[in-house]
């Protein structure tokens, strides 16, 4: 019994001990990481404010977030709404609309939060409703502004793929054309459907209008090859080719669906089911924003 | 138990002797799926470099402490936290090398190499031979991973670190996991053979020059 119990203290102890250092390491570095991921983001994003992506972006670009929540029990026992974390010129502000998109509330955000912060918003947002509401997050999104204009704006999301969650960013011009698509993180198959995050694949999305989006199918054809050329933008260098016959290429396949990755055609129609989604709600949710915040006289920062 | 090492018997035993690789054939899942390329090799064996070496550290320093019935448990718990540290570390002070190993260096807990050192040598050796005995390895198991990645990304791609030597793929099939296999089993025959042949050498001249 003495064994035994030496034994469990000395793992005990041992576990301990791991589990200070690792705590402390995580304290030290946690703010870093997420500052980390912050900047890659928005150097992700930075590559599609121009209209041609790549292009150098223009000094004095900013980002705004917009976080949309679902919140129940705001002001009354059973009412369901949802809420908008906007910037607005007089600080941030919690919109919340019906689901017709009629405006319930607007309740300014007070005191400093760092809002991009999961957990500091969510208890902002709380503070700011009165505290007795339940929420939950859904969605970011993230428009780029300068000097007033609207340059892009940027969809997190994610939908299912073939295994597991696919996470991507997708990049809108102000009229609502798919400028590209980031996967941001995937678990596919390698080789088969992890292909999504290869040019090839996710730059087919480029350029789509939101009509034509409406309408975009996934054929199971081989990618033609001079469509292979045009969509990997990163060997045009590489290419002895010249930029008008580029051009060309891309003119030919503009109209053409997404030809789905051979070997994965569940991972490319759900990648692609996906793209729709978020654009289409995205385009609902802001033309419900706009409207209200024109109506009401909220003025916005983007 | 504790002999009489020093720091250049330490090191030749990690990298000749005992190579992890050539030798004890001990973690050969991640040898042979990450070194496609070298670069991938040096990264790997950098982050294992790191993990042996400190866990030996912390076994040895803590090796009248942990109870020997769950040394197994306690070393596992040691080898987690240190690849968890590096992990997090690197996320946070080096993002852009992160990116790249992030994957391997989590897989660094389970590799049978730093468990084995630990069981073998640092349990029952003081700091500093242990120390040297994780450089040695972590030596040992980089060199290995750098000579197959070599041969694999030059047959295999026609490159090496990414530039390229010849214009073509001369066997695209060392590129592909298999190919692990064969070229470290073809290394690990080459490397006896002049093992032994340097060893013979060494003899010869002891017995012309007594």
């Amino acid at each position: 019994m003495r064994e035994f119990l030496k034994i469990a203290l000395n793992l005990f102890l041992i576990s301990l001990a791991s589990a200070a250092i690792l705590g402390l390491v995580f304290m030290q570095t946690e703010k870093a990481r997420k500052r980390n991921e912050r900047t890659r983001m928005e150097q992700a994003m930075l590559t599609y404010v121009t209209p041609t992506p790549g292009a150098p972006a223009p000094a004095g670009v900013a980002f705004r977030s917009i976080h949309r929540y679902l919140v129940e029990g705001a002001d009354g026992p059973v009412r369901s709404a949802i809420g908008y974390v906007l910037p607005a010129q007089t600080g941030p502000v919690v919109l919340l609309l019906t689901p017709e998109g009629a405006l319930e509330k607007v309740a300014p955000i007070t005191g400093d939060h760092d809002l991009e912060d999961e957990a500091e918003r969510d208890r902002a947002v709380a503070q700011a409703l009165g505290g007795k509401v339940r929420l939950t997050y859904t969605d970011s999104y993230a428009v780029a502004v300068k000097d007033g204009q609207r340059l892009a704006s940027f969809i997190r999301g994610r939908t299912q793929g073939f295994k597991t969650w696919v996470h991507m960013l997708v990049a809108l011009s102000p009229d609502n054309t798919v400028r590209g698509l980031d996967i941001l993180e995937q678990e596919e198959d390698p080789g088969l459907g992890g292909d999504i995050g290869y040019e090839y694949f996710r730059n087919q999305f480029m350029g789509r209008t939101l009509e034509a989006l409406e309408k975009l199918k996934v054929v199971k054809l081989p990618l033609p090859r001079d469509y292979r050329m045009c969509l990997e933008r990163s060997r045009w260098p590489k290419l002895d080719v010249g930029a008008d016959e580029i051009e060309r290429m891309c003119q030919t396949h503009r109209d053409d669906d997404i030809y789905a990755i051979t070997g994965a055609t569940i991972s490319s129609t759900r990648v692609t089911a996906g793209v729709k989604k978020l654009v289409h709600a995205f385009v609902t949710r802001m033309r419900a924003i706009d409207a209200v915040a024109a109506r009401e006289g909220i003025a916005l920062t983007f | 138990m504790e002999g009489n090492y020093t720091v250049l018997n330490r090191l030749t035993n990690g990298i000749f002797k005992e190579n992890p690789i050539f030798k004890l054939a001990l973690s050969m899942c991640p040898a042979v799926a990450v070194t496609n390329n070298i670069r991938n090799g040096v990264l790997l064996g950098l982050a294992v470099l790191f993990v042996q070496v400190a866990s030996n550290c912390t076994v040895s320093l803590l090796r009248r402490v942990i109870h020997e019935r769950i040394r197994i448990p306690a070393y596992i718990i040691i080898i987690a936290t240190w690849v968890s540290v590096i992990d997090m570390v690197l996320a946070a002070y080096v993002p852009a090398v992160y990116k790249e190993v992030a994957l391997y260096v989590k897989l660094i807990v389970v590799f049978a190499i730093i468990i084995s050192r630990l069981e073998v040598f640092a349990c029952r050796n003081k700091l500093w031979p242990s120390f040297w005995d994780g450089v040695g390895m972590g030596v040992g198991f980089l060199f290995a991973l750098v000579m197959v990645g070599f041969v694999r990304e030059l047959l295999g791609s026609g490159t090496v670190w990414g530039y390229e030597i010849v214009p073509f793929r001369p066997f695209f099939f060392w590129s592909l996991p298999p190919a692990g296999f064969f070229a470290i089993g073809l290394l690990m025959a080459l490397f006896i053979w002049v093992e032994k042949k340097f060893e013979a050498w060494q003899q010869k001249r002891k017995e012309v020059r007594p």
